[in-house]
């Protein structure tokens, strides 16, 4: 077999790309769950290497009751528990109106995970979640020696083409000063609160570069 | 030569490495009208596989009549979609929202007169960037933003973002087409969409 001349790489996702500036971003990781089950994975988290940026995506077959789904992220392959995070979610509503958007804003501080999605029934856009399946896209920035910031966007389905569904943005902030800010790789998806489960199949990757 | 790789090639070339796991996301296809060609009002590209999670790119280099973009998944042209898109016009701090049920294609941007952001779709040059969640057994949710010209250094844009669904379960994505919404205005030349997915873990 001969040699791959440049610019005529039979091989575009072989290991002659990895760590190449030309490289785009690379997969580096992610877990799918084949049985309900409220965490992603199942004990601790996904490590991958660490990444200037990274981006993830997210799918949520459903839930086995009104839920919706979280995020937390470590340092030096453990997951933080810690009240090290704060997030901010905004809604749009859904049903079949047609006018002026009121968002909807639900702020948390000091809390142990990122909400990915507007999460209260404290508010008129009263929202904590369905059965329906869900797709998520996050990006987080991953600079040693500052906070980790998030932001994220999601759509949630109605499981009906007559009822129009609702819009998800936020975002969120990890904040772990005392041990320096130090690089995050690695994450785990979990329910937010209560019973619910994520259906089989639902999972995510992790995808990151380096700016230079 | 062989084009083909054996199994002891794939493990003595460090070259090869075609495992599902260690790919990024991958092409899955893709169409675009010619240069030089006749408008279309219907775009479609195939995929060669059906992934988890595919991602849309669309180029639209202008539209022969004011209209908005729409998808359709799998050439299903029944009323199984809904959208929800969100506009914030040059100017107005607020967004105004339409929501429309039962259509004939996920429609990617606002089209409603009179309201306080009012938006006919207009025929300038857009790009739009989406995500559509492609499980078996369950409806195809996706989620995008738009933005579209103006032509001028001296006029804002619009901001445009919105969600929406192909509530079909039974069956994954294997094609997407674009659309005009109104299925009236032809797409100009240049006009394209490609696609990218990828599968879990």
């Amino acid at each position: 077999m001969g040699e791959v001349q440049a610019g005529k790489d039979r091989y575009p996702f072989g290991p002659d790309r990895l760590n190449s500036a030309a490289q785009g971003f690379t997969y580096l990781g992610g877990a799918e769950i084949t049985a309900a089950n409220a965490n992603i994975p199942t004990t601790g988290g996904v490590i991958v290497p660490v990444r200037d940026l990274y981006l993830i995506y997210i799918k949520i077959v459903g839930y086995s009751v009104a839920g919706t789904v979280a995020m937390q992220i470590g340092a030096n392959s453990v997951i933080d528990v810690g009240a090290k995070y704060r997030h901010r979610n905004i809604i749009g509503p859904g049903g079949n109106t047609l006018g002026t958007t009121i968002f909807y804003n639900n702020s948390i501080n000091s809390t142990t995970q990122w909400d990915l999605a507007y999460n209260s029934s404290a508010v008129a856009q009263n929202d904590v979640g369905d059965l329906n399946t869900c797709i998520l896209s996050v990006t987080i920035s991953n600079r040693p020696g500052t906070s980790k910031i998030g932001s994220w966007t999601q759509a949630r389905g109605t499981a009906s083409a007559a009822t129009a569904g609702k819009l998800f943005i936020g975002q969120g902030e990890f904040i772990d000063t005392a041990a320096g800010d130090p690089a995050i790789n690695c994450f785990k998806l979990k329910v937010s609160t209560g019973t619910a489960t994520m259906s089989a199949d639902s999972g995510f990757g992790i995808w990151g570069r380096n700016f230079t | 030569m062989s084009e083909f790789v054996t199994p002891s090639k794939q493990i003595l070339d460090p070259r090869v490495d075609l495992n599902k796991q260690a790919r990024g996301i991958e092409r899955l296809g893709g169409a675009k009208i010619p240069l030089g060609a006749p408008g279309q009002t219907q775009l479609t590209a195939g995929l060669r596989a059906s992934t988890d999670i595919i991602i849309v790119q669309i180029r639209c280099t202008g539209l022969s009549a004011v209209d908005t973009l729409g998808l359709r998944f799998n050439g299903d042209s029944s009323a199984s979609y809904w959208n929800h898109n969100d506009v914030s016009t040059a100017g107005n701090a607020t967004f105004s929202n339409e929501n429309e049920i039962s259509q004939t294609s996920v429609r990617l941007a606002i089209t409603v007169t009179g309201l306080t952001n009012n938006d006919d779709g207009g025929t300038q040059a857009r790009f739009c960037f989406g995500w559509f969640n492609n499980t078996a057994g369950v409806e195809k949710i996706g989620q995008w933003f738009q933005c579209r010209a103006t032509n001028s250094i001296a006029t804002p844009g619009n901001l445009y973002f919105g969600t929406g669904s192909w509530v079909k379960t039974g069956q994954r994505i294997t094609s997407v087409t674009l659309v005009t919404g109104g299925g009236v205005a032809t797409m100009n030349a240049g006009t394209g969409i490609t696609i990218f997915g990828k599968d879990y873990p």
